[in-house]
C-alpha cells in the first residue's frame, strides 16, 4: 500500500488518495486530528514496516502528503534490518 | 515497561434492546424500563468518571425513548442505525477523541460481540452478565476520581457543541480558537491538586510524554476555558531539576480535550518562561518514541522544541528549547500567568 492509499483509508475518503503532494497534513491542509494521526502512523508501520514515530525525531515528515510519502519510501528498506 | 499505567477503559458502549432493557422497545408500548442491575452499573461508571455511549441497530426514534426513560441524559455520542457496530464504535472513538482500546462494548447478542472481537480486537467486549465482574478489573479502575472527572460528561457535551460550531465556522483553526475566546491559566501546582495530577498522568496517552506516574515535586498546571465552558485543570508539566542551568520536564500530561486545542505549546511556553526567569538557559523534555503519543511531540514542535538526541535505551528522545529570548505565547489564546 502506498502512503496516499493508507491515508485515504484512514480518513475514510478515497478522494484523499488523489490530493496534490504539497497538501499539508495538519493545520492549513487536511487538519488531521490527533486520533487520525496516531492511526495513520500505526497503519503505515503495519503496512510498510516504517516506524515514522521512531525514525523521524522531529516529525518533519508530517508536513505534507509528499514529505511523508518520501520519508516512508526512503526508509522502507532499512527498517527490515 | 515499568511505571507505565494500565490501559484504562474510558467509554463503555451499550446495546439497548435485550441489554439495557428487556425486549424490543420500538415494538412495545410505552417507555422502556431498564434492568435495575444495568442502571446500578451505569451509576458506578458515572461515579468513576467513565463515559457511557450507545450503539443500537434501531432508527433514531429509539433515542427519544431513551430520553423519556430512566436513562435520560446519560449517553454521549450515541449511534443509531442499521450499520455494523464496529463502525458505530469507530465513530464514537473519533467523536470523543479516544483510542479504540479505551472502549468497552456490551451486547447481549453473541453475533455482535463476535464481530467486534474479530474486527476490533483492542475493544474490551462483554456480555451483559459479565459487566458486574468487569467493574472490579484494573482497566475499569481509574484510581482516585476527582470532581473534574465526575464532570467529564458535561465537558464532553461542551465538546459536542464546540465541534458543531467548528463545522459551521468558515475560517482557520486559529481563527476558530480566537472566536471561541480560548483562555488558559498557568500556575504552580499545590497540594490540593495532587489527586487530579495523578489522574491526569494515568488517563492520558496521546498527550503524555513519558507514561510515568505523576512524579510529584514541582509542577506547572494549566486550566482551560472558552465560550463553551470551563474545562478546569487539564494539563501538567512536572519538573525535577528546577534550579540548574538546564531544566528537565519529567512528565507532560494533557487531557485530549485540551490537547486538541493547542494546550501543549501553551503549557511548555509557560514552563520555558518560568525556567528562564529563574536563570535556566535550556529546557529539556524527554519523550517516549511511539506513534501513540505523537500528538504531544507535535505540540513540542509547535512550541519550538527540536530533538537533541536519543537516550541510550533507544525508545526515548530528548527535546530541547534554548532559552535565549523570552518565549511568547501563541496569538490565538489569552494566557493568565500566575507563576
Amino acid at each position: 500500500m502506498t502512503v496516499p492509499a493508507i491515508l485515504a483509508s484512514v480518513v475514510g475518503d478515497p478522494a484523499v488518495a488523489a490530493l496534490p503532494r504539497d497538501t499539508a497534513l495538519l493545520s492549513g491542509g487536511l487538519a488531521l486530528d490527533s486520533v487520525t494521526v496516531v492511526r495513520l502512523l500505526a497503519e503505515i508501520k503495519a503496512g510498510t514496516g516504517v516506524d515514522v514515530a521512531d525514525l523521524d525525531l522531529d516529525l518533519d515528515a508530517l508536513a505534507t502528503i509528499g514529505t511523508l510519502t518520501d520519508f516512508v519510501a526512503a526508509n522502507a528498506g532499512n527498517s527490515l534490518i | 515497561m515499568t511505571g507505565v499505567a494500565t490501559r484504562l477503559v474510558k467509554v463503555v458502549v451499550w446495546d439497548l434492546d435485550g441489554t439495557l432493557w428487556p425486549g424490543v422497545a420500538l415494538e412495545s408500548d410505552g417507555v422502556p424500563v431498564p434492568y435495575p442491575a444495568a442502571l446500578a452499573e451505569l451509576d458506578t461508571l458515572a461515579a468513576r468518571g467513565i463515559l457511557v455511549s450507545v450503539a443500537s441497530r434501531n432508527p433514531t426514534e429509539v433515542g427519544e425513548l431513551v430520553e423519556r426513560s430512566a436513562l435520560a441524559g446519560r449517553f454521549v455520542a450515541a449511534q443509531y442505525g442499521w450499520g455494523r457496530k464496529v463502525d458505530a464504535l469507530r465513530r464514537i472513538a473519533a467523536e470523543l477523541d479516544v483510542r479504540l482500546d479505551a472502549l468497552a462494548f456490551v451486547d447481549d447478542d453473541p453475533m455482535e460481540r463476535a464481530d467486534v472481537e474479530r474486527t476490533l480486537p483492542e475493544v474490551t467486549v462483554l456480555a451483559p452478565d459479565e459487566v458486574a465482574d468487569a467493574l472490579s478489573w484494573p482497566e475499569f479502575d481509574p484510581g482516585p476520581v476527582t470532581a473534574a472527572a465526575r464532570s467529564r460528561l458535561d465537558s464532553y457535551r461542551q465538546r459536542e457543541r464546540r465541534r458543531l460550531a467548528r463545522s459551521a465556522f468558515d475560517g482557520s483553526e486559529e481563527d476558530f480558537l480566537r472566536w471561541c475566546e480560548l483562555r488558559a491559566t498557568l500556575r504552580r501546582a499545590d497540594a490540593g491538586d495532587w489527586e487530579r495530577l495523578v489522574e491526569l498522568a494515568r488517563r492520558t496517552t496521546q498527550y503524555n510524554s513519558t507514561g510515568v506516574e505523576f512524579p510529584g515535586g514541582e509542577a506547572v498546571v494549566l486550566s482551560l476555558a472558552d465560550r463553551f465552558g470551563d474545562d478546569g485543570l487539564v494539563g501538567l508539566a512536572a519538573v525535577s531539576t528546577p534550579d540548574g542551568p538546564e531544566w528537565t520536564v519529567d512528565l507532560v500530561a494533557v487531557s485530549c480535550r485540551a490537547g486538541g486545542r493547542g494546550a501543549v505549546p501553551v503549557l511548555l511556553t509557560g514552563v520555558a518562561r518560568l525556567a528562564r526567569s529563574r536563570g535556566a538557559g535550556r529546557l529539556l523534555v524527554p519523550c517516549r518514541l511511539s506513534e501513540r503519543n505523537v500528538p504531544v511531540r507535535l505540540g513540542l514542535k509547535q512550541a519550538g522544541f527540536t530533538a537533541a538526541g536519543r537516550a541510550v535505551s533507544g525508545d526515548v528522545a530528548v527535546y530541547a528549547l534554548d532559552l535565549t529570548g523570552v518565549p511568547a505565547y501563541p496569538g490565538w489564546i489569552t494566557v493568565t500567568e500566575q507563576l
